[in-house]
């Protein structure tokens, strides 16, 4: 029984899932890598990277609803190892040359959108600055946030917490300085 | 502390215009269209590419070991391995006069020593020379080696081989081939010998047809100057893979080569039968875009 289904035949079988899945969350990992400290000079490679292992373990993508946690788990450990071999100690170099990528089909006000956003989200330590975009950026919630980041949701909501205060007082900050 | 999700920032009315909008700007997806578009080309790449390997490979160990395909899969296999001497061989056939004393070893009993390797390597060796070649010559020149062979298998077939190993040269190919072969002492031999005809046309089939991905590649490489060639390695790619795991790579192409040649309707028309079949596609932003982008 099992024994007629040649590997070619799953080669065939496993590719298809493998593109609903990067279909449809292609652009979430693609983002969750940019929170990870990853640069866009890498981003092709990793995205890939990411995606091999996605295809190796399709069989373990069964709880459908999960799908961003057990993705943004692998980028994690994508970007980590990433990271090692660059041997960049530094917690992350979130944009670096992300001023010079928008793309050509951005409008003006979006791009200061997500250049404020940038450098909001970036000043917020790693821990944090996961919990927060995981939550208020990509709407996930809080459970599978502590499953992606493999945390106690306890963990992750006061980080959320910590991290809404500081977004919310340096907006208020930038406020101020552009009302003086 | 409650279990319960804090409403997000975006949808409670405290939160700073700005600082909304610029959560929704972090979020937007669109912007990764065209690195995604890319990624996903190289990696079906990849992915066809592992396949193709992975179960080139797979098979390989299967016939290798014969658990489960028995004869057929050590047949299959010595004409795997017989291919991959016959590349070697290329390397060692200067060193013609030093094969012999290595077949003398295995068939001491041999008259010709060279004759033995001949047997074997022949067959995977030229898999272009079917049954013809050996048929016409079978007999000839080896006694050491047709009572192997020729125990299981009618003479005609296994003998065929040492026509080509009576030539001096062929001496040193047999050592390339038995090299790998080695598992298959003078017992197994025959096993190996009546199977290699049948996996001989499977293999030529594949090697003559070529693959999903070298179609596209094809079709990609003579887009840009001979789009008419493109469309038609592209038309033969959708009948022959109709579903293909590159099945949507191809779809754009296509349409990208229709516009290039003007032929707008079509192209817009594949356009639409794509969305249908891929709503999802992360190529349909980059061909929507082609298109407005062409008909201003």
């Amino acid at each position: 029984m099992t024994g007629t289904r040649g590997p070619l035949e799953l080669a065939a079988s496993l590719p298809r899932q493998l593109r609903e899945v990067f279909d449809e969350h292609g652009s979430f990992v693609c983002r969750s890598l940019r929170y990870l400290g990853v640069r866009e000079a890498d981003l092709d490679d990793l995205l890939q990277e990411v995606f091999l292992v996605v295809h190796q373990r399709l069989c373990d993508y069964q709880e459908k609803g999960r799908a961003r946690a057990w993705l943004y788990s692998i980028c994690t450990r994508v970007a980590h190892a990433q990271r090692r071999k660059l041997g960049r100690r530094r917690e992350s170099a979130l944009l670096a040359d992300e001023a010079e990528a928008p793309t050509q089909l951005e409008r003006v006000e979006n791009r200061q959108a997500l250049e404020l956003g940038w450098r909001l989200v970036q000043q917020l330590p790693q821990a944090q600055r996961e919990v927060f975009v995981l939550y208020e950026v990509e709407d996930m919630p809080m459970s599978e946030i502590a499953q992606a980041l493999n945390c106690p949701l306890q963990t992750a909501y006061s980080r959320l917490h910590q991290a809404r205060a500081r977004i919310l007082a340096e907006v208020q900050r930038m406020a101020a300085e552009a009302k003086s | 502390m409650t279990d319960e999700d804090p409403p997000p920032l975006k949808s409670t009315g405290e939160t700073p215009a700005e600082l909304v909008r610029a959560l929704r700007a972090l979020g937007q997806g669109d912007r990764d269209s065209a690195r995604l578009a890319r990624v996903a080309e190289r990696l079906g790449a990849r992915v066809a590419a592992e396949a193709a390997g992975g179960t080139a490979a797979a098979s390989w160990l299967h016939r290798l070991t014969g658990t489960k395909t028995g004869l057929t899969g050590l047949v299959l296999g010595v004409a795997v391995l017989g291919a991959l001497g016959y590349a070697l061989s290329a390397d060692r056939r200067d060193p013609a006069p030093a094969p012999d004393p290595a077949p003398a070893a295995e068939i001491p009993a041999a008259p010709t020593p060279a004759a033995v390797p001949a047997t074997r390597v022949p067959v995977p060796a030229s898999p272009s020379e079917p049954a013809q070649s050996r048929a016409p010559r079978p007999a000839p020149a080896h006694r050491g080696e047709r009572p192997r062979v020729v125990a299981r298998s009618p003479a005609p077939a296994v003998a065929p081989a040492p026509a080509v190993a009576a030539a001096p040269a062929p001496a040193t190919e047999p050592s390339g081939v038995e090299a790998q072969v080695e598992p298959t002492p003078a017992s197994t031999s025959s096993a190996q010998v009546q199977p290699q005809p049948q996996s001989k046309p499977r293999d030529e089939a594949s090697a003559a047809q070529p693959s999903e991905l070298t179609l596209l590649h094809r079709a990609r490489k003579v887009a840009a100057k001979q789009p008419e060639a493109a469309l038609r390695v592209l038309r033969e790619h959708a009948e022959r893979f109709p579903s293909g795991l590159l099945a949507p790579e191809r779809e754009v192409l296509t349409i990208e080569v229709l516009r290039r040649l003007g032929r707008s309707a079509e192209a817009a028309q594949r356009l639409e039968q794509f969305k249908l079949r891929h709503p999802k596609s992360i190529y349909l932003r980059r061909l929507e875009h082609e298109a407005s982008a062409s008909d201003n």
